[in-house]
């Protein structure tokens, strides 16, 4: 059997054709797809799905007993969640009980989540790790332009003359993405890159800014500062598109190109230079983590969005701004509202119209208080406050900052679920672990990041006992007495597409071959978003001052650590260390530290370095580059040998609510294990 | 033998050949093209598929040891890929499993009559093969057919003679113009250690692997344990590939490991067997996404 399916990786959603025995994967074919893939695919898409035939699979739920777990029945496993969640519910009320959903499960998956805490258990307590990734898009884009989402669509790129990435490592983290961009260079369009380190990418840069950590939101108010004192901005567009700009002159004046360059460490030349390029090219801005994992990450992005409005690269052809999303389905768990303060289609909990429409579709009443935030909920059970936690496909103990509170939090818990496909680093911890199907094995849609809805579905039969979580939670729901009446993904699929804006009259046969960017109308969807107006009605610039990030080096920390992905490992490693290939490539931790600093403190490559911060130490090996520039180390977080996170900065945007894991300040020495 | 066939008849032959055996071949999914297990002869379709059809003799990831011995006939596969296998078992040739697989699966080969857009087979063996089990060749009303497997034939098969055999060369002699070849006279010579296309490449190469998945002779594996040994397609372009104990590795930068690629398909190879390790598909041009083109570096050399 042959079915036509997407990547489980990034948010790229390259399309993959899989060839199995129902058993076994025989071939992974790219699809030609020319939208997204044209027919190529990265290492992950090639060697990266072997995990799915892990034998390490979980095949049976697991019930704690002692310090390991016992084999028990999907009925046993039921009744014991549905007991304790009760028990929990009823003695401390709705808000003590937490609910992390997965941007790695279907919007299907997503969707019953989410309306599981809200409508069963009454409380806001859902989140997932765009929390800790995206959260200030969200915010920052709704804000400025009325929708987080990227603006423009991947093949879009191709339109465009200039490329601006900020904080992204593109041909790592979405490398097809990357490799669109660099065969558009090739043929004589522009790159400027900002970003710390030497990436691959900046082979490519016509521009190439290294700033200093932390110092984005003052590089795009100079260059701001340039584009008007030059007079590039599109005057004709901000009257007519747009509002506040008086507000925004008057911050950005502050900002002249030596302030700017004192600050940022960037020469003022290439300021200047790459402000000038951006204003006067049809341009998309590419940014990642290194834009929103700040503790200014909502002012980040609606940084970008002033400087896209400013000289009206928004809303047309070959230009826009795209935020990249790191998991295949990140995008579509914050379109199903699995956030602590949204409801399915961005309307906030507070909002009563918006809330009418879902009391009233799901016939109950909905809290309006905004719930905890994934990294509050470990701080609430940590008070005591939440008692129980129900964890869909994450992994916080690897993926959170300061991972040593995380496992702490644990212990106050009075019940913890884990539902995942492997008894990952957060699953050894629980009382009952419930194992479920990967991508390979169910049905589904994910959204990518250009908002584009596609078919997921099985090409392998499930391992042992395991089920889909939507089906999991279901049989929850259920057991709880709510009549939930699903019987199969599309059933779900069309309660979403009648409540959900964005997703408006979607059937699964308007993408049965491909998927469609939302917003959809029927099966229409919208490959480039705010054309005519944008969807909050005009745009608004919404300036803020550079604060220094809440870390900084002085002589206890004089380094800066920063975290990030590698190529060919994922996450927390759930999937990608079971594959072979990928596992070998990157098997073990490391830091990057620039052999100048290495060579003053008597460092050399492979040696182990002791990394101590504020929270806690690590070690981990070292490795001498000069892709980091001198006082600032990288390192991967993907890894529990090194779990690096134990050791990051969990202060976070007060908005968005997301850690500022780019900037924490740390001190190294030699460590002889 | 010279056979003919009515191209209205193919059809009805791979039906029957459905009736006897497991029939794989290219089949439209949207708006690709890949080899699926055919149902019926209506199903199969002679445009050409992303990759070839490797997998069936060498799987992508198996259990070692592994075989089963049902016996397979993929039809529709190019001579570009069938000449790649060919040169597998010069190398794989003395694995058990490979030549399991090999003995059971049979591969009709089908010959392009219009150059495609990556490929540059008239450099090698062009698209017609000297040797083949059968060879299908689209002449218009009919397919030329050349069989060296007697069970294969069909019903419909009437004798060829003298007329195929001419138009088949007439429309080979018009592939070559339309497809020139590339000058590889001496390659194995002329090509440097040095060569700087090789850093060219390793700036944009982002290590997908796809040059060497995608390539019809390309074998080498990984092996490793899982509840049981298991060995998968390797890729040169990987780091770990090469890396040994204590973090040593003679190939600690992608242009070397690059110019691993290009030199044992050009030169080592020739060495020990007298041809290179290259059948002209193209394949690892359309599956590059950065475009790294070998024709280029062999017009380079």
């Amino acid at each position: 059997m042959e079915v036509k399916t997407v990547c489980p990786y990034c948010g790229v959603g390259c399309n993959i054709i899989v060839v199995s025995d129902g058993n076994k994967i025989l071939n992974i074919i790219p699809s030609k797809y020319d939208a997204i893939n044209y027919g190529t695919i990265c290492i992950k898409g090639w060697k990266g799905l072997s995990f799915a035939e892990s034998n390490k699979r979980l095949k049976k739920p697991l019930l704690k007993k002692g310090d390991g777990f016992i084999e028990i029945t999907w009925e046993e496993a039921i009744k014991i969640a549905v007991k304790r969640l009760k028990e929990i519910f009823e003695k401390y009320g709705p808000d003590s009980i937490g609910f992390q959903s997965s941007a790695k499960c279907t919007n299907e998956d997503n969707y019953l989540m989410q309306k599981l805490a809200r409508q069963v258990f009454k409380t806001n307590n859902v989140d997932h790790c765009a929390r800790s990734c995206h959260a200030s898009t969200i915010e920052g884009l709704i804000s400025t332009i009325g929708s987080g989402a990227m603006t423009t669509s991947i093949r879009d790129i191709d339109n465009s003359e200039l490329y601006f990435i900020i904080g992204s490592n593109t041909t790592e983290q979405h490398p097809i993405i990357g490799a669109r961009i660099i065969n558009n260079v090739l043929i004589g369009k522009k790159l400027i890159l900002a970003d710390p380190r030497k990436i691959q990418i900046s082979n490519f840069a016509t521009i190439h800014m290294r700033q200093y950590p932390g110092t984005d939101l003052a590089l795009l108010n100079t260059m701001a500062n340039v584009i008007v004192e030059k007079g590039l901005y599109d005057k004709k567009f901000i009257e007519e598109r747009t509002e506040n700009f008086e507000e925004y002159l008057k911050v950005i004046d502050f900002y002249d190109v030596d302030r700017g360059s004192r600050i940022t460490g960037v020469e003022p030349e290439l300021i200047e230079k790459a402000a000038i390029m951006y204003a006067k090219s049809r341009s998309i801005i590419f940014y990642a983590m290194g834009i929103t994992q700040h503790t200014q990450g909502t002012e980040n992005v609606q940084a970008i969005a002033n400087l896209a409005m400013l000289t009206g690269n928004i809303g047309k052809k070959g230009t826009g701004i795209a935020p990249l999303r790191g998991h295949n389905n990140v995008q579509g768990a914050s379109d199903m509202g699995a956030l602590a303060d949204f409801l399915p289609g961005y309307k906030r909990v507070y909002d009563d119209e918006g809330r009418k429409i879902f009391e009233k579709a799901w016939n109950t009443q909905l809290p309006s208080k905004p719930g905890a935030a994934l990294n509050e909920m470990f701080d609430l059970s940590r008070k005591g406050k939440i008692k129980g936690l129900y964890i869909m496909g994450e992994n916080p103990v690897i993926s959170e900052p300061e991972s040593d509170l995380i496992i702490e939090s644990f212990k106050n818990l009075e019940f913890l679920i884990v539902q995942d496909i492997f008894l990952t680093e957060t699953a050894i911890y629980a009382d009952l672990v419930l194992p479920s199907l990967s991508f390979a094995e169910k049905l589904g849609t994910f959204t990518n990041t250009e908002r584009r809805i596609q078919m997921v579905r099985p090409f392998l039969s499930p391992p042992g006992e395991a089920k889909a979580d939507w089906e999991i939670i279901t049989m929850i729901a259920r057991e709880m007495g709510y009549d939930w009446r699903y019987s199969s993904p599309e059933d779900i699929m069309n309660e979403i597409s009648s409540l959900v804006p964005q997703y408006s009259g979607l059937t699964y046969s308007c993408i049965e071959y491909n998927g469609v960017q939302w917003p959809v109308n029927g099966c229409k969807g919208t490959e480039i978003m705010h054309t005519q107006n944008f969807t909050r009605g005009k745009g608004k610039f919404i300036p803020s001052y550079w604060k220094r990030p809440d870390e900084y080096t002085d002589k206890e920390y004089p380094f800066i650590l920063t975290t990030g992905r590698l190529y060919y490992q994922f996450h927390t490693g759930t999937m990608t260390r079971k594959s072979n290939i990928l596992e070998r490539e990157a098997p073990e931790p490391f830091a990057e530290i620039n052999p100048d600093d290495a060579k003053t403190m008597g460092i050399r490559d492979g040696d182990c370095i002791k990394i101590t911060s504020k929270y806690g130490s690590v070690n981990i090996r070292a490795r001498l580059t000069d892709m980091v520039p001198k006082g600032i180390l990288f390192a991967p977080f993907h890894y529990f040998e090194s779990p690096i996170n134990r050791i990051t900065n969990p202060k976070t945007d007060p908005v968005a609510k997301i850690p500022e894991l780019k900037v924490t300040a740390v001190r190294i020495e030699r460590c002889y294990p | 033998m010279i056979y003919k066939l009515k191209k209205e008849f193919l059809q009805e032959y791979i039906d029957d050949l459905i009736k006897n055996y497991e029939v794989w071949g290219p089949k439209k999914i949207g708006n690709d093209v890949i080899f699926s297990k055919l149902e019926k002869g209506s199903e199969f379709t002679d445009e050409r598929t992303i990759l070839g059809p490797k997998n069936f003799i060498y799987p992508p990831r198996e259990k070692i040891g592994e075989i089963d011995d049902k016996e397979v006939i993929v039809i529709g596969v190019k001579s570009c890929d069938l000449l790649g296998y060919r040169m597998l078992d010069d190398v794989l040739g003395i694995d058990p499993s490979y030549a399991e697989r090999r003995k059971r699966v049979h591969f009709l080969n089908f010959v392009c009559t219009e150059p495609c857009q990556y490929g540059f087979c008239t450099t090698f063996s062009g698209p017609r093969l000297m040797e083949y089990e059968m060879q299908f060749t689209d002449i218009g009303n009919y397919y030329v057919i050349e069989c060296n497997n007697k069970n294969l034939i069909g019903k419909r098969f009437e004798e060829g003679g003298e007329n195929e055999i001419k138009a088949l060369e007439i429309i080979m002699s018009d592939f070559y113009k339309k497809m020139p070849p590339l000058d590889v006279k001496d390659l194995d010579k002329k090509i440097s250690w040095n060569d700087p296309k090789y850093a060219e490449f390793a700036k944009r190469c982002i290590s997908c692997g796809a040059c060497n998945f995608a390539c019809p002779t390309c074998f080498c594996f990984d092996t490793y344990d899982d509840n049981g040994l298991y060995r998968e397609w390797d890729s040169c372009i990987l780091s770990g590939f090469t890396r040994m104990a204590g973090n040593i590795n003679p190939r600690p930068t992608l242009d070397l490991r690059l110019r691993q690629r290009f030199m044992h398909k050009l030169k080592f190879h020739y060495e020990n067997f007298s041809y290179y390790l290259c059948t002209g598909c193209g394949r690892c041009i359309e599956t590059c996404p950065v475009r790294i083109d070998i024709r280029d570096f062999i017009r380079g050399v």
